[in-house]
């Protein structure tokens, strides 16, 4: 049987159904600040129980893909990134959305959602095999040198004061260090207090700094009655000028998206952040980057998106999860009593030809829901007064908050972090970095620590090992390509 | 520098000097296989900090004022708005754990709303109204979606 009747005879209009549903389901999610697309996946995967493990799978899928394309609505439209992998959209889109561009701004967005899920599921279908090989050699040598070149692009992302935001990755990475130690799995930092025993969850402390905190910015000014200005909504579709010049961006993006998305306990924050630097670095004009700049949109969402199908060829090819995410999805194939690993292919092979091809059509109906309803809808449905979104706002987070983990101390965390996100923001000091480090700070120090358990103290084999140099050498180039950057602008700048 | 940037360094490295005086606990006469051990990290970034810090202070000296933000002083009216929007919240927070969801979102939206909206137009009634219906909306799309919501202690 060839690929296409393979693929053909997976298709069954139930499921498409069912795949659809999901899809919409996962952009709800995506939509309201604090539900997280892996909330959206753990609450259905009970839910997928009753169908066949196909429709199951591929719902689940579906709910994936609406979620991660979904958070560049709030992002865009109320510079409130719901999950850390749109707070790079929401530096471009929000600015595009002030200039009275909404639409213009969602409609780039949602073309590089497609455009990355397209890529993804390309790399997915044809690569999987030999893409997972790459992925299993990585060692935690290697991943000290990938979260090395990741912690680069705070450089590039500390606004106009290098110094503060060195300050507030330093900070972050503090912050990353309380709790219970990766390797001893004692206790540190926590001054005795219980709460504190499972650390600075990422998720609250983002939503904290970049929802609530927005939302006191919003308060500030209560004369602009809307968050969103008037917009027009007639030009959503990106015209080919804007696609030819954005092709580069997408396809580096989308391989930065798929490279990093299968490395297994990564995730699509850190892809995110390396494309929108690279962006950035490749641009003619990097001193627009934050300002409306349409490449920052593009960057993001296609490294999102591709990064979906990245993170599910080692899930599918060694039943290996990429991220959190496809962790919850192996929870709902053993859930149909599929054991995944590396004869799943050839074990269930209507399971990898259903995943396939619902992929494709769970991308076709999250562009077709969003480009023809979402990007004219939203920007007029969210024009309410502030009076009223706040409140919303506050509420729905909140509770996305407490659902992380139903520890209402995240909801505390939230809170604080959002007094300390406005503060800090308000004087200058940039919270991406800040982001960034809380993020990677405890996987940074577990590998790290790792590596020196494994080569017995010696820093040689981060030298010697062809990958983590690879990975340093970049570093090195990014560093000296962002200093240079930074020190033109100045020059330009300076009289 | 402003005397916000001040507060805001001596506040960071306040806890990190916390957190690289904090004795963590031994886990034996064992050496430290992997160099770093249980606070060998929190200190490197405490002296990392305490070197941004100086770095910033420095660039502000030698660059003259760079990169100080918009913090523009507030108006009385925008700090105490901002100030009673947080107590707000943190009674909020209090309220859905104390007294219950319900009662607490909707107490929590129409007060907020009210208070938002300016003089001209606070309408008790829409608000009351906007707040029942938020309320609402948000309980039964809690349920539908099995999202969860602290219980209510009731004290």
């Amino acid at each position: 049987m060839d690929v296409f009747e393979a693929l053909a005879s997976a298709l069954s209009w139930s499921t498409v159904g069912w795949v659809c549903l999901g899809t919409l389901y996962g952009l709800i999610f995506g939509i309201i600040p604090g539900l997280t697309a892996m909330l959206a996946v753990i609450i259905l995967i009970p839910v997928t129980y009753s169908m066949a493990p196909v429709t199951g799978i591929s719902m689940l899928v579906g709910v994936y893909i609406g979620s991660i394309s979904g958070g560049l609505v709030a992002a865009i439209l109320l510079g409130m990134p719901g999950t850390p992998s749109s707070i790079t959209t929401a530096l471009d889109g929000f600015a595009l959305t002030r200039q009275g561009q909404a639409g213009r701004a969602l409609g780039i967005g949602i073309t590089s959602n497609l455009v990355g899920c397209l890529i993804g599921w390309f790399f997915l279908v044809l690569g999987a095999p030999l893409i997972a090989n790459f992925a299993v050699n990585f060692g935690p040598v290697e991943y000290v040198s990938v979260v090395i070149f990741g912690l680069t692009v705070v450089i590039s992302l500390s606004g106009d004061s290098l110094p503060k935001g060195a300050l507030m990755a330093a900070f972050g990475l503090m912050l990353s260090t309380i709790g219970i130690d990766p390797i001893n799995g004692m206790a540190r930092n926590t001054l005795g207090l219980s709460f504190l025993e499972g650390g600075i969850s990422f998720v609250p402390a983002l939503i904290g700094l970049f929802v609530v905190a927005q939302v006191f910015n919003e308060l500030k000014n209560m004369n602009a009655a809307h968050i969103i200005p008037q917009t027009s909504v007639s030009r959503v579709v990106m015209t080919w000028r804007e696609m030819r010049e954005s092709a580069g961006n997408f396809l580096r993006s989308a391989l930065i998206g798929v490279f990093i998305g299968i490395l297994p306990g990564v995730g699509a924050s850190l892809s995110t952040f390396v494309s929108y630097d690279q962006a950035k670095k490749a641009s003619k004009n990097p001193e627009t980057f934050g300002k409306g700049n349409i490449q920052g949109i593009v960057a993001s969402e296609t490294t999102n998106n591709a990064g979906i199908g990245g993170a599910l060829i080692p899930l599918l090819s060694l039943g290996i999860p990429g991220d959190a995410i496809t962790a919850a999805l192996l929870g709902g194939l053993q859930i149909h009593g599929i054991e995944p690993g590396p004869l799943l292919a050839s074990e269930h092979p209507e399971l990898i030809s259903g995943v396939f091809i619902y992929f494709l059509i769970a991308t076709v109906c999250m562009y077709l829901t969003m480009i023809l309803i979402g990007a004219r809808v939203f920007p007029i449905v969210l024009r309410v007064r502030k009076s009223f979104l706040m409140p919303l706002v506050l509420v729905f987070s909140l509770i996305g908050c407490y659902n992380i983990s139903y520890s209402i101390t995240d909801v505390w965390v939230s809170f604080l972090f959002g007094i300390m996100g406005f503060f800090l923001s308000r004087h200058g000091y940039p919270l991406v970095p800040l982001v960034i480090t809380i993020v990677l700070g405890s996987m940074f120090e577990k590998q790290l620590r790792t590596a020196l358990l494994l080569t017995k103290g010696s820093l040689l084999p981060f030298v010697t090992t062809p990958v983590s140099m690879l990975f340093l050498i970049l570093s090195a180039f990014s560093v000296y390509y962002a200093l240079r950057q930074r020190s033109g602008q100045r020059g330009v700048h300076t009289p | 520098m402003k005397t916000a940037d001040y507060v805001i360094m001596s506040s960071i490295l306040a806890i990190a000097a916390i957190f690289s005086l904090t004795e963590t606990v031994q886990t034996g006469l064992a050496p430290r296989a992997d160099l770093l051990g249980s606070d060998g990290l929190p200190r490197a970034l405490a002296i990392l900090t305490f070197l941004c810090c100086a770095w910033a202070i420095g660039d502000s000296i030698f660059r003259g004022k760079r990169g100080g933000g918009p913090g523009a002083g507030h108006t009385a009216v925008t700090a105490m708005r901002l100030e009673l929007v947080s107590f707000g919240i943190f009674l909020y927070l209090l309220g859905f754990v104390k007294i219950g969801f319900c009662v607490s979102t909707f107490t929590f939206i129409a007060a907020l709303t009210l208070y938002l909206e300016s003089f001209a137009r606070r309408h008790v009634p829409a608000a009351v109204a906007f707040a029942l219906t938020t309320t609402g909306l948000c309980h039964y799309s809690f349920k539908f979606f099995n999202l969860l919501v602290p219980d209510a202690l009731l004290f």
